[in-house]
C-alpha cells in the first residue's frame, strides 16, 4: 500500500491520531530516558572500581586458631617482600603485587609555613599499576630507590595543592614528614575519585618504610590477577598454597583473609543487570498502554470505514489487502509516533546532558545521561513489532468484513 | 453463455426466523446483453444482483459464471473473480471520499497488480471516455452526482470486465442527468459489455433488450 495513501488515512483524524500517538511517543520517551539515566549510573558505580584493577585481591595474615600436624594454634601469619616474588613466581595468575603498609597514624606533613594531615604508604612499584594511579609530574620508583633506601616520595595531587600551592616545580623538593624528610620524586593522579585512602597518602618504598617503622614482618598486601583468571578458584587454591608452606589447617578460618574485588564487580554487574530487565519491563509497560491505545483506535477507524472497505472488497480487494492496508497504517501511525518519541528523547538528553556538564565535576556520580544507538535500534524494532501488534487484531477483523455488509452501512 | 442461474435459493436469518429471499430462481444471461432485473423494494433484486456479483453466498441451486461453477467461494477467490470480471454501478456511487476522481478510477487495477503509471494512464482514458477528463484531479464531495455516477462507471470499466452491474444507478440523479447516465450504459453495452441493470423503474428497465421481473423473491 503507498505511503501517501497511508499517510492520508492517518491525516483524516489528526488530532485523534496525534493523542493516540503521544501514547507510543511517550513510552519510548520513558523508555530512552530511563536506559539513558540506568546506564550513566552503573557506569558511576563502576567508576568506583576503576580506581584499581578489575581483579584485585587483598592479603591479610591473622593467627592461626586450629592445631595442624603437631603445630599449636596461635601462630601469627606474616609475609615479606622475598615471599611476595615467590607467590608471583609460583602463580602466573600474578600480574602485580605489593606490600600496602600504612603509618600507625596521621603524619603532620609540613612545607616550608604550609602543611596537612596525611599517611604514609609503604609500597612497591607495582603497587602504582594495581591502583591505576599514573603520575602527572615526576616519575615513579626506580630500583636505586628500593636499593639504596632513599628517602623519596610519591604525593597526590590533592596534596601538591595543599603543601605547594600554585608552585611550579616541586619535583626535587623535600617535604617534612612526621620529622622525616622525603625528596618529592613524583605526583600521581587519583586512579578514582572515590579512593580517599589514596588521596591522603604519601608513598615511599616499602624497604624504607619497614626500616621507619621497623617492621618485622609484612600484615598485607595486594595483588591483581590477569584478565580472565577465575578470582574465586585463584583465591581457594593461593590460600591452600599458603596454608602448606605455613604449615596451617586450609580449613583454618581467622589464618589467613581474602577479599576479592571481582566478586564485588560481579555482583554490581548482576544487579545492574537485574536493574536493567526492570527498567526495559517498565519501558515496556508504559509503551503497551500506547500500543492498546493504538489498537483501539484501529478499530474505532475499522468501524467509521466499514463502508470503504466494502467498496474496496466489491472491487477486488482480498482480504490478504485488506489486513495489509490496516496493519501498514498501524505500524506507519506506531513508527511516526515513536520517531517523535525518540526525538524528544534525543533532544531532552542532550539537554540535559549539556546542563550536567556545565553543572557537575569530575568526582559526581553521574557525567551525563546515555544515549547509545543499540538503544535506538532497540526501541525501533520494539515500535515496528508494536505496530504489527497493534494493528493485527483490528486488521484481522477488518479482512474478516463481509463486502455485501459492509456496503449497506451508513459510514 | 456469460451467465447460468438454475433453481437457486437464497434465504436469510432474521433472529429465530428464517427468511426466503430468492425462491427457484433460474436465468440464462448472453454475453453482450442488456438485461434490467425489475422488482418492487424488498423483492429480492439486490440480494440476486450481489450473487451474481459474487459478493454474496447462494443456498441451493447453481451458478455458472463463464462456465465456472461459482460455489462457496472463499473471500479471496471472489475477490479475485470480481476483480477481473465484474464492474459494479451503485446506487450510492460508492466511492472512497479522500481519493480524487482519478485514484478511484485507479484502486481496481492497484489490486490487480498493475503497475503505477500504467494504473494513471488508463484511469486518465476512461475518465476522459466518461466526459471527465477536467476533473481527474476532484474528490468526490467536488463532484455533482451525476459526475460521481460517471466516475464509478470508469471504475467499473477500468480493467475492462465482462459484466457490469448496476444497482439502481440513476436512483439518486435527477432525471436529465439519469437520461444521460442510461446512455453511458447503452454506449457500453453496444461496445459489447454484458450490462446488468437492476431498478424499480419501468421506464429504465423498458430500455434493455431483456428484462427479468422478480416478485417476492420469484421470476415472474
Amino acid at each position: 500500500m503507498p505511503l501517501k495513501e497511508i499517510l492520508t488515512s492517518i491525516r483524516q483524524h489528526k488530532l485523534r491520531n496525534a493523542l493516540t500517538g503521544f501514547g507510543v511517543a511517550w513510552g519510548i520517551f520513558i523508555l530512552m530516558l530511563m536506559m539513558g539515566f540506568g546506564e550513566s549510573f552503573q557506569k558511576g558505580i563502576f567508576k568506583i572500581f576503576n580506581g584499581y584493577a578489575d581483579n584485585t585481591i587483598w592479603v591479610w595474615g591473622g593467627e592461626t586458631s586450629l592445631d595442624y600436624q603437631g603445630r599449636k594454634a596461635g601462630k601469627s601469619i606474616g609475609f615479606d617482600l622475598e615471599l611476595l616474588e615467590r607467590f608471583q613466581r609460583r602463580f602466573s595468575e600474578i600480574q602485580y603485587i605489593s606490600p600496602e603498609s600504612n603509618s600507625p597514624q596521621g603524619m603532620l606533613t609540613q612545607y616550608q609555613e604550609n602543611n596537612s594531615m596525611n599517611s604514609l604508604k609503604g609500597v612497591s612499584q607495582q603497587y602504582f599499576e594495581i591502583k591505576k594511579l599514573k603520575l602527572s609530574k615526576g616519575r615513579y620508583f626506580n630500583a636505586s630507590d628500593f636499593l639504596n633506601l632513599k628517602p623519596v616520595c610519591i604525593i597526590m595531587e590533592s596534596n601538591e595543592e595543599i603543601l605547594f600551592k600554585k608552585k611550579k616545580n616541586i619535583i626535587g623538593e623535600f617535604i617534612n614528614v612526621g620529622g622525616t624528610f622525603f625528596q618529592v620524586v613524583g605526583v600521581a593522579k587519583p586512579g578514582s575519585m572515590f579512593d580517599g585512602s589514596s588521596r591522603n597518602s604519601i608513598f615511599i618504598t616499602y624497604p624504607y618504610f619497614k626500616s621507619l617503622y621497623n617492621e618485622e614482618a609484612l600484615p598485607n598486601f595486594m595483588m591483581s590477577l590477569h584478565k580472565n583468571v577465575d578470582g574465586p578458584k585463584f583465591d581457594k587454591q593461593f590460600k591452600n598454597y599458603v596454608a602448606q608452606l605455613y604449615g596451617f589447617d586450609p580449613e583454618d578460618s581467622k589464618a589467613l583473609f581474602t577479599y576479592n574485588l571481582s566478586e564485588q564487580v560481579s555482583q554490581f554487574q548482576a544487579l545492574f543487570g537485574g536493574v536493567k530487565i526492570f527498567v526495559w519491563f517498565i519501558g515496556f509497560c508504559i509503551l503497551l498502554t500506547g500500543i492498546i491505545s493504538i489498537g483501539n483506535i484501529m478499530y474505532v477507524n475499522i468501524n467509521e470505514r466499514t463502508r470503504e472497505i466494502g467498496i474496496r472488497k466489491a472491487i477486488g480487494a482480498s482480504p490478504r489487502d485488506i489486513l495489509k492496508m490496516i496493519l501498514s497504517e498501524s505500524v506507519v501511525l506506531t513508527t511516526i509516533a515513536g520517531m517523535v518519541g525518540i526525538f524528544a528523547g534525543a533532544v531532552v538528553i542532550f539537554l540535559l546532558n549539556f546542563a550536567i556538564q556545565k553543572m557537575s565535576s569530575e568526582g559526581d556520580l553521574i557525567r551525563g545521561v546515555g544515549f547509545n544507538i543499540p538503544i535506538i535500534i532497540t526501541a525501533f524494532l520494539i515500535l515496528i513489532v508494536s505496530g504489527v501488534i497493534a494493528g493485527i487484531m483490528p486488521a484481522r477483523k477488518a479482512a474478516n468484513i463481509k463486502p455485501v455488509w459492509a456496503l449497506n452501512q451508513e459510514s | 453463455m456469460l451467465i447460468s442461474i438454475q433453481n437457486l435459493y437464497k434465504s436469510y436469518q432474521l433472529g429465530t426466523k428464517e427468511v426466503e429471499v430468492l425462491k427457484d430462481v433460474s436465468i440464462d444471461i448472453q454475453k453482450g446483453d442488456l438485461v434490467s432485473i425489475i422488482g418492487k423494494s424488498g423483492s429480492g433484486k439486490s440480494t440476486l444482483l450481489n450473487i451474481i456479483g459474487m459478493l454474496d453466498n447462494y443456498d441451493r441451486g447453481s451458478y455458472h459464471f463463464a462456465g465456472h461453477l461459482i460455489k462457496d467461494l472463499n473471500e479471496t477467490q471472489a475477490a479475485a473473480y470480481r476483480n477481473q470480471f465484474i464492474g459494479f454501478v451503485f446506487q450510492t456511487f460508492h466511492l472512497i471520499g479522500t481519493k480524487t476522481a482519478l485514484e478511484n478510477v485507479m484502486l481496481p487495477m492497484q489490486y490487480r497488480g498493475i503497475d503505477k503509471n500504467t494504473q494513471k494512464i488508463e484511469a486518465q482514458e476512461m475518465l476522459e471516455k466518461v466526459g471527465l477528463g477536467d476533473r481527474v484531479n476532484h474528490l468526490p464531495n467536488e463532484l455533482s452526482g451525476g459526475q460521481k455516477q460517471r466516475v464509478a462507471i470508469a471504475r467499473a470499466l477500468v480493467t475492462n470486465a465482462d459484466l457490469i452491474l448496476a444497482d439502481e444507478p440513476t436512483g439518486a440523479l435527477d432525471t436529465k442527468t439519469s437520461q444521460d447516465i442510461m446512455n453511458l450504459l447503452l454506449d457500453i453495452n453496444k461496445e459489447g459489455k454484458t450490462v446488468l441493470i437492476v431498478t424499480h423503474e419501468p421506464e429504465i428497465a423498458k430500455i434493455c433488450n431483456t428484462q427479468i421481473e422478480i416478485k417476492d423473491g420469484k421470476i415472474i
